[in-house]
């Protein structure tokens, strides 16, 4: 072979790996868990396909939507990831102090695209949302390793609850409930009890499509959906395709941590010496599962899954039977390395910023993370980007 | 309640449908099986009081998948039990938040509340 024809292979072998990178973003997010087996394997790769398929008017999109399929918003670095589209939440604390979620107007999420079909016929181009309603913006999570969250027993979250701070460490944490009651776990305020229904229903609410278990489109605020404005039969998406889909999403392995180095090392212990620790628990433990490789595994979490009061800097609405509008459920830190805007709305644009922008129960650390040394908060920093 | 019930109206409409549903006299005792005929299918929700309307009879409760809610109607009257912490109670006893589940039978005229559970109250969520 020439030495012009081995260089063209050269180039040509470059940009096929850097066009694979490309095509599939980070390698080191996206995979499925280790220990899957052959079937575990061939439901999450069907289940890929579910999540990156775009739904249109057509095949079930609609009427009201916020985008036309998973992978649509959960995206960065690759599908799974977060992203940089923003869901509308609102709720009104009644003055009874019941946290209304306006289901009957919508709620508690609020489209922000229509069909052309709705569009034409009431003249709108978003869910409207009801003027007394407090509003809160919420940003795409990436949902690596949220099988892991799901599989963690739900006495271990009762386990580290303090309501009433006994330990008096300024740090309390309570959990969410569901309307059923059940302890919440999944989105920003811990509303949803388990993987399972966060996943399907996200079908209905983000992309309008009818599930098995929640047959029925919902309204346009409050009002029944124009006749003939979405023909398709019901449930628009077939409980396959919800199993496929939330096999993926639940056998999608969290981005393993970064190698730590001396400084990073240093901000580990600044992490935890400063008391972040105390509501970003390091490590989480699954408790029994039927996925081998999601039972009784520990995992670096760095979250509680409970709530906490986050000061009034940061508070928007209510939600769920128990948490107020300052609450938040801890964020969990697994591959925040990957994410580009931080915090619930995505305000800080960068991880100091949303470590700054800490309040209430956080209000401690972040004056400790402030008088740290320079040389310490780079290192807690470092760190923090290894996860 | 709902809009547009003035508060006499309500205070009267309480009062009977709490006589009514008591027997004239809160009872203390555990609660008997429900007095409905068993001769259609029944169903049970658990989900969230939103609000009573003694007017029209009725109470909406808050169920849903995640974020995919819905208010769904039951009717109470004077037969519908009313259980909280395992005694008789009433329905003014279901204020909106409190965790209640609901054994219901769907007849032509929607859903019909034979017996109201509370399950979870406040002091329990924290």
């Amino acid at each position: 072979m020439s030495r012009s024809a081995q260089r063209v292979g050269a180039v040509t072998l470059l940009a096929g790996l850097l066009g694979t990178l490309g095509c599939y973003g980070s390698p080191e997010a996206g995979n499925p868990l280790d220990d899957l087996t052959g079937d575990q394997r061939d439901r999450f790769k069907k289940g890929r396909v579910g999540f990156n398929q775009e739904f249109t008017p057509k095949t079930g999109l609609g009427p009201l939507f916020n985008n036309a399929g998973c992978a649509s918003c959960h995206n960065e670095p690759v599908p799974g990831g977060g992203g940089s589209f923003t869901q509308l939440n609102g709720s009104v604390l009644r003055p009874d102090g019941f946290c209304d979620p306006l289901a009957d107007r919508g709620g508690p999420v609020f489209q922000l695209s229509v069909t052309p079909a709705l569009e034409a016929a009431l003249g709108i181009d978003a869910e409207p949302i009801p003027p007394e309603a407090a509003r809160g913006k919420r940003t795409t999570p990436d949902v690596f390793g949220f099988g892991l969250l799901d599989a963690v027993p739900e006495s271990t979250i009762l386990a580290l609850a303090d309501p009433d701070d006994a330990d008096g460490d300024g740090v309390s944490g309570r959990v969410n409930r569901f309307f059923d009651g059940r302890v919440g776990r999944f989105g920003r305020k811990a509303l949803t009890p388990t993987l399972a229904e966060f996943n399907e229903g996200a079908f209905h609410v983000e992309q309008g499509v009818t599930v098995p278990n929640f047959i029925g489109e919902g309204t346009v605020g409050g009002q029944p959906i124009p006749p003939g404005v979405d023909p398709v039969p019901e449930p628009e998406v077939s409980a396959v395709l919800v199993a496929h889909t939330d096999a993926y999403v639940r056998t999608l392995a969290p981005a393993k941590p970064k190698a730590l180095d001396g400084t990073a090392k240093r901000g580990q212990q600044a992490f935890s010496d400063i008391g972040c620790a105390k509501c970003h628990v390091p490590n989480l433990r699954t408790g029994d599962h039927p996925i081998q490789a999601l039972a009784n595994r520990e995992f670096p979490a760095y979250t509680d899954l409970l709530l906490h009061d986050m000061g009034p800097e940061l508070e928007d609405i209510c939600q769920g039977l128990v948490a107020t509008a300052s609450e938040f459920r801890t964020e969990p830190l697994m591959a925040v390395r990957l994410a580009r805007r931080y915090l619930h709305d995505g305000r800080a644009s960068s991880i100091e910023e949303a470590v700054q922008l800490h309040g209430g129960e956080g209000a401690r650390s972040r004056d400790a993370f402030r008088a740290l040394s320079g040389s310490d908060r780079k290192a807690l920093l470092k760190f923090l980007s290894t996860l | 309640m709902s809009r547009g019930v003035t508060p006499s109206a309500f205070a009267c409409t309480l009062a009977v449908l709490s006589f009514l549903a008591c027997g004239g006299a809160r009872q203390e005792a555990s609660v008997p099986a429900p007095a409905r005929p068993a001769n259609s299918t029944s169903n049970v929700l658990t989900a969230t009081c939103r609000s009573m309307s003694y007017e029209r009879g009725t109470m909406d409760v808050i169920t849903g998948l995640s974020f995919a809610l819905r208010v769904v109607t039951f009717q109470v009257d004077e037969d519908t039990e009313v259980v909280v912490r395992g005694e008789r109670g009433e329905l003014a006893d279901l204020a909106p938040g409190k965790v209640v589940r609901i054994q219901y039978r769907k007849t032509p005229q929607g859903n019909q509340a034979d017996r109201i559970e509370e399950v979870l109250d406040s002091t329990e969520m924290r």
